[in-house]
This record gives structure tokens, C-alpha cells and sequence, in this order.
């Protein structure tokens, strides 16, 4: 064995190897292809479902639709200038008065009131992003206010 | 160069000569018969001459043409490691979102303020056939027209006939209609995939959205003016609507129209700070989906594209003129107890004091003839410069195209002058209304009206047409309307609403009639601090019982506000307070006037 049969028995290996290699990759890349086809067509499935979902969510949401199920099955009413309360306005129970010392006291209070307070009515959207003033505590008061 | 060629080759049994050719620089030349060759080192000979020279021609020629294709090679080698290895990463996966897929592009969404969907594009599949393929015309338009109902057979067969390598049969199919042609198996009829525009909200936002052609083509609305926008890209177009408002306003408006019989309706709500309208609706309405079969009295814009005699609310216009330019001071008055007559006009009170009032009074209690002496004294000129300051003589700009012209007297005469006062004799468009209004009560500087959202930073193109003071002072006007005077009804309690009334008649045929009205309620609130301003107008409203047969703005517009600011009131954030401290000190303000007796003669006439 001489060194060139040597050296010609490693190029034919790289060689053999390097084609193994190539076809190897190409059959990869055009199975991942293939994928990657299936792939962007459940998408654009997915997003076509998506934007009739979109479009029938905001059917459904219409305003008049959602009044109408709100006087059918709930007990809400529009909500009142006068069920509206400041924090300040709201007269603090003797007994909280006397057990507690000084704001922590009053933060129990507000968190009371938080927690038996009933959720506002929810309207078409979502809340309005441009609030102003002053926070302030919905006393909701159901049914026949009117 | 040199050869070696091994001396028991050049004698070899066959008698062979292995004379050095050109043929033998290959070193399989060197042992042709497959010999085991046997290179002797020790032996060889040197070849010179000719073909020596020859030898080295094609070695330069060798390592030339090799070094030329290693160059190649080279270059090849560092471009694949360029593109896979360098450039490969900035196609990553990371950047091909749904949204930017190939083939996906849609006509952008229209939303509202809050995001709600107004407009979107919805996938369809539409038929077409190759008329060339179609075996049997007669069975095709027989079986397509039991799947297909709006189609006559006729149409179908014609088109089936027609021999065109591609004819519309018909555009936009439902699911299941596409899988019952699909079922027939008829070849030549083909599917494409199409968007079609769906409108979520229909009617409620018809005027202002629009519609489109079945070629996705921008025909009224935002859809038309923009078009490109919307077709250019995915980003959703947000508007400054707000549907939970704009449906509130629909309702009122059409209660009030159901109640008292009347045949349109139009209605705004209007963000002085910045120009928006986050409602504008026009009554009655169109289902955008159904655009074609809509008529055109509900095809037309009544808020932008309608232009009126607005009545009464452009009393505060002349007020505020005159207070602005320092003809009048708000303590002034006038006496109202004479008509005014103008050629074979007659000015009158529709309730007629018979006493002075006060600037305050005359707004209150509506006099035609104390806004009169008050605009006479300003005179025409400035009146007319004044309300051009206001954007009433021209076209507004606004976002949609269906924008109205508003009418002006051909010469502006003292006449002119007179009616204009308090609203007759122009006629401009509610959306022109409401702008100049905002400028009012905003401090007094009139914003780019705006139907897309602005975004919070954004500054708004604004002109400042009156003071401050006069700004304060016309508020405060406005509120003791709403207290006292014809706008009691809009009192929405808890949200400081103050206003005007308006009752225009129309007119027919160049002259006014008495029982077709416009009755209106121009308003504004929270007035210490106003955020919006609020507009509703109903077209010929007939009086009622429970109105005593009245059908002025005070009685059919105001209440509409007063149920619309207190729906909405909550909704936008604004705290309802009842600042009795506020309305004390406009109510001290009308007492102080009313107190002082006499007050400003009539320099004129």
C-alpha cells in the first residue's frame, strides 16, 4: 500500500461521504420544506378561522344584542349619577372608628367595601382607556332604582 | 521538464518504441501494457528541445487554468458559507408571523376607539366557469340554479353558453353552497378565493364606516377616503368612535323619532380637547352589508353631508360674539318689547317678554329680538367674520368625503345679519356645529375635527377664535339655559350639563313651513370643565300629548341629551358630581344681572 492509494482511498471515502452528505441535506431541507408548506397553510387556516372568529365575537357584542340578554337574564340597570360615591362621602361605622388607630384602620374599611361591593354591569369593549378624575367606587344598586 | 521513462519500456518485447510523444506527459502513458511498473530513480533521461518547451507550455497552462478555477471555487465556497452561515439568521423563523404570510394580504380592519371590529375581511370562495369545458350547458344551469336562489336559469345558461374562457357566476358563495356545486362534479366550474368586507356592527356605524363595491373597492365612509390605507396594509385603521356611545345615541334617537313621528334624526358627540368624534350617527340608517338594496335617504349622511337651519343654538354664536369683540358685557341687556321689522319682515319672540332683558335672559327665554339688537350692534361685517373664524362658511375637513356645503345668503345683508343671529338664513352641517361649539366652551380654540383615533400626545391643529373669558362666560350661559330656560329638559342631574335649544321650521319650495321643524339641542358637559360636546336634531317631529303638542328642541332634543349624558357619563369616566357651589355662583351671576335694572341702550336703530 502505497501512500497515493492511501491518499486516493481517503478522497473517494471524503468523496463517497460528501455526496452522502449532500443528497442527505437536500432530502432534509425539502422535507422540512414540505413541512414548513403544511405549516404556513394551517396558519393561514388558523388565521382565517381567527378573523371569522374576530368578526362573529364582534357580532355577537353588539351593543343592542348585549342590552337586550342584559334586561333578559341579569338584574342591572344603567348605572345612576347618585350610586356613584366619593371615598370621602362614605360615613365610617362607630365601631371600626374605635377599634382602629389610624389609616390602616381606614384601608380595611375601603377594603371592605371593595369586597361586598357587587361588580359593575359589563358593556360592549372593553373599559375606556381615557379615564379622568378621580377614583371613585360604584355602590351598585340592582333592579328597580329607576 | 523531465520525463523518466524506464529503459526496460523503451526495449520491450513488442519491439515497441516508446519514443517521448506528446501523448505520453500522463504518467498512465508510462506503463501502457500494464507492466508492473519498475521506476528506476538511478535511470533516467532528460528530454530537451522541443519538447521540452512543449512540457512547459502546458504546466504554465496547467497551473493557470487551475489557479483560475480554485479562484472560482474559492469565491463559490466563501458566498455558501456567506448565505448559509451570515445571512442565513436574518430569515429566521422569528419574522414570519402569521400576519406577514404570503398570500394572506386583506384589506385592514376598521375599529373602534375601544378595538371593536367595524370593518373586517372575511375569506370566501367565489364561481366562475370556463364556458369552453362545459359539457352540457343545460344541466349545469338546471343543477346550479337549485343550489344558487338568486339566480334566474336564463342568466346561468347565458353565461354557460357564452363560450368566454372565464365568466362570474357568482361572487361570494356560502360554505355550504361551495360544497354542494363542488359535489356536482361539472367540469369548467372553477372557485376562487376572495375577501369579502363584513360590517359586525351594521347599521350603527354605517355612515361613518361606509361600504365597499364586491371589489373590495372603498365606495362612502372611511372606506372610501381610506382606501389605499386600508389596502395597503394589515394594520387595523381605530377610529375615534365608540360603539357603547354610539349605540346610546342611535337609541335615543330613534325613541325620540318613534315618539314623536318624525323621519330623520342626526346626532354627535364631540371631544373639544381633541377634536374627536366619538359619535356620529344618522338616522335612519342602511345595513352596509346589504349597501345596494339600501335607499337614499338612509344611504345620506345627516350629521356631515346634511346642512340646516339650525335655529336658536346659533344664538350662542351671536352672544358670543358680542362678548368677545366688547360690544356687550354680560350685565348688559336689551328691550324686547318692540317686534323689529325689516322690509316686509317681521322679527318677533316666540314668547314674548315685553320687558329688557338681560344677556343672560335673552338666551334663557330665546328672544330673537334681544340676539337682533345684539348682532345689529355688532354689525354684519364683523358677524360675518366671526363665524367664518368658526369654520360655519366653509366645507369642514373632515375624515370621510360626504361633506356638505354650507349655504350662505348671497349678499350678506343687514337683513341677513339679523336672521343669522339666531339661526335662519344659513344653513351648515351638524358636524360644522359641533366643531364651532367645542371652540366655545373649550377656552376658545377651534380643533381639527378628527374621525380616526389621535394618539395622546399627538398635537391637534387648533385656532384660538375667542377669549378665554368669553369662553368661561358662554359656558356659564349655557348652564343657566339648562337650569332655567328652554333646556331644562337636558338637566341630566349630576353631570353639569349646559346647553341651547334650537327649533328651525324648514323650509319648502323658498318659503318656511309651519309643522316641519327642526328641533335640536345643542349641549355640553361637565360645563366647569367641558370634555364633550353633544348634539341631537330631530327632522319634523310632530307635537304629542304628553308635549302639549310642542315639538321644539327643548322638548324633543333635550330630553335625548339629558338620557344620553347620563348613560354615558359613567362610560367615558366622568365622576358625577353635584357642584351646587358651581351652580350657585351662576345662579348669583343671573340675580346680579337681573338686579340692575336698565343696562345697555341700543346705540342703532
Amino acid at each position: 500500500m502505497s501512500m497515493n492509494k492511501l491518499a486516493l482511498c481517503a478522497w473517494l471515502a471524503a468523496c463517497a461521504l460528501s455526496i452522502w452528505f449532500a443528497f442527505h441535506i437536500k432530502y432534509k431541507v425539502q422535507e422540512l420544506e414540505t413541512e414548513l408548506g403544511i405549516a404556513r397553510a394551517e396558519m393561514q387556516q388558523d388565521s382565517e378561522a381567527i378573523r371569522v372568529l374576530e368578526a362573529e365575537w364582534s357580532f355577537l357584542n353588539q351593543p343592542s344584542h348585549l342590552a337586550d340578554l342584559s334586561e333578559r337574564h341579569l338584574d342591572f340597570a344603567p348605572l345612576l349619577a347618585e350610586q356613584v360615591v366619593h371615598l370621602d362621602d362614605l360615613p365610617v361605622r362607630e365601631s371600626q372608628v374605635s377599634d382602629s388607630q389610624d389609616s390602616e384602620g381606614l384601608e380595611d374599611i375601603i377594603e371592605e367595601i371593595l369586597r361586598n361591593a357587587p361588580e359593575p354591569p359589563k358593556k360592549a369593549g372593553n373599559s375606556d382607556s381615557n379615564g379622568n378624575g378621580k377614583r371613585t367606587v360604584p355602590l351598585m344598586r340592582t333592579g328597580a332604582s329607576q | 521538464m523531465t520525463i523518466h521513462v524506464n529503459p526496460s519500456d523503451r526495449l520491450d518485447g513488442r519491439g515497441k518504441t516508446r519514443a517521448a510523444s506528446d501523448t505520453e506527459q500522463t504518467g498512465a502513458a508510462c506503463n501502457p501494457c500494464g507492466l508492473d511498473r519498475h521506476i528506476d530513480h538511478s535511470a533516467y533521461t532528460v528530454l530537451d528541445g522541443t519538447v521540452k518547451q512543449a512540457l512547459e507550455v502546458g504546466k504554465t497552462r496547467l497551473i493557470a487554468t487551475g489557479l483560475v478555477i480554485s479562484v472560482a471555487f474559492f469565491a463559490i465556497g466563501v458566498r455558501l458559507v456567506d448565505l448559509t452561515l451570515l445571512q442565513g439568521n436574518t430569515r429566521t423563523a422569528s419574522s414570519q408571523t402569521a400576519k406577514n404570510l404570503p398570500g394572506t394580504a386583506v384589506r385592514g380592519d376598521i375599529v373602534d376607539r375601544n378595538g371593536v371590529i367595524l370593518a373586517t375581511s372575511l375569506p370566501t370562495a367565489s364561481l366562475f366557469a370556463d364556458a369552453r369545458l362545459v359539457p352540457d350547458a343545460e344541466f349545469a344551469a338546471r343543477e346550479l340554479q337549485k343550489i344558487l336562489p338568486g339566480k334566474s336559469r336564463a342568466e346561468l345558461l347565458a353565461k354557460l353558453k357564452s363560450g368566454k374562457q372565464f365568466v362570474w357566476l357568482q361572487r361570494h358563495l356560502t360554505p355550504r353552497q361551495q360544497s354542494q356545486i363542488n359535489s356536482l362534479g361539472i367540469p369548467g366550474l372553477n372557485f376562487r378565493r376572495e375577501q369579502r368586507r363584513f360590517y359586525p356592527h351594521g347599521a350603527l356605524t354605517a355612515h361613518a364606516v361606509g361600504f365597499t363595491s364586491i371589489d373590495n373597492e372603498g365606495l362612502a365612509g372611511v372606506e372610501q377616503s381610506f382606501d389605499d390605507m386600508l389596502n395597503g396594509t394589515d394594520d387595523p385603521l381605530r377610529l375615534s368612535l365608540d360603539v357603547r356611545i354610539q349605540h346610546i345615541m342611535a337609541e335615543e334617537l330613534s325613541a325620540a323619532m318613534a315618539e314623536f313621528s318624525a323621519i330623520g334624526a342626526a346626532g354627535m358627540v364631540y371631544d373639544v380637547q381633541n377634536g374627536e368624534v366619538v359619535s356620529m350617527v344618522s338616522l335612519p340608517s342602511y345595513n352596509p352589508n346589504e349597501a345596494g338594496s339600501a335607499v337614499d335617504d338612509a344611504r345620506f349622511n345627516r350629521a356631515t353631508l346634511g346642512v340646516y337651519e339650525m335655529g336658536s343654538v346659533f344664538k350662542l354664536f351671536t352672544a358670543a360674539m358680542a362678548l368677545d369683540e366688547g360690544i356687550i358685557r354680560i350685565s348688559d341687556g336689551y328691550d324686547t318689547s318692540d317686534p323689529i321689522r325689516v322690509g316686509r319682515f317681521t322679527i318677533r319672540d316666540y314668547k314674548p317678554k315685553n320687558r329688557w332683558l338681560s344677556i343672560p335672559e335673552i338666551l334663557i327665554y330665546s328672544s330673537n329680538i334681544g340676539t337682533v339688537h345684539m348682532a345689529m350692534e355688532a354689525g354684519t361685517s364683523k358677524q360675518k367674520a366671526f363665524l367664518s373664524n368658526l369654520g360655519l362658511t366653509r366645507p369642514a375637513k373632515f375624515d370621510i368625503s360626504e361633506i356638505g356645503h354650507p349655504r350662505l345668503p348671497n349678499r350678506w345683508r343687514d337683513v341677513n345679519t339679523m336672521t343669522i343671529s339666531f339661526g335662519h338664513g344659513i344653513a351648515v352641517s351638524p358636524l360644522q356645529l359641533v366643531r364651532a361649539a367645542g371652540a366655545l366652551v373649550n377656552g376658545g380654540e377651534l380643533k381639527q375635527a378628527s374621525l380616526v383615533k389621535r394618539s395622546d400626545d399627538e398635537t391637534v391643529p387648533a385656532t384660538r377664535v375667542i377669549s378665554e373669558r368669553t369662553s368661561q362666560q358662554i359656558r356659564r350661559l349655557m348652564r343657566l339655559v339648562v337650569l332655567h330656560g328652554t333646556g331644562r329638559k337636558a338637566n341630566a342631574e349630576g353631570f353639569m350639563v349646559g346647553g341651547k335649544s334650537g327649533t328651525a321650521e324648514k323650509i319648502r319650495d323658498g318659503r318656511y313651513v309651519k309643522n316641519a321643524r327642526m328641533s335640536s339641542f345643542l349641549g355640553a358637559f361637565p360645563i366647569t370643565n367641558p370634555r364633550y360636546v353633544v348634539f341631537a336634531m330631530i327632522d319634523e317631529p310632530k307635537g304629542i300629548k304628553r308635549t302639549h303638542g310642542f315639538a321644539t328642541g327643548g322638548w324633543v332634543a333635550a330630553p335625548v341629551i339629558k338620557r344620553l349624558v347620563e348613560r354615558m357619563g359613567p362610560l367615558v369616566s366622568i365622576e358625577p358630581i353635584e357642584d351646587h357651589i358651581a351652580d350657585d355662583r351662576i345662579e348669583q351671576f343671573l340675580v346680579d344681572v337681573t338686579a340692575r335694572s336698565g343696562g345697555h341702550s341700543l346705540a342703532s336703530q
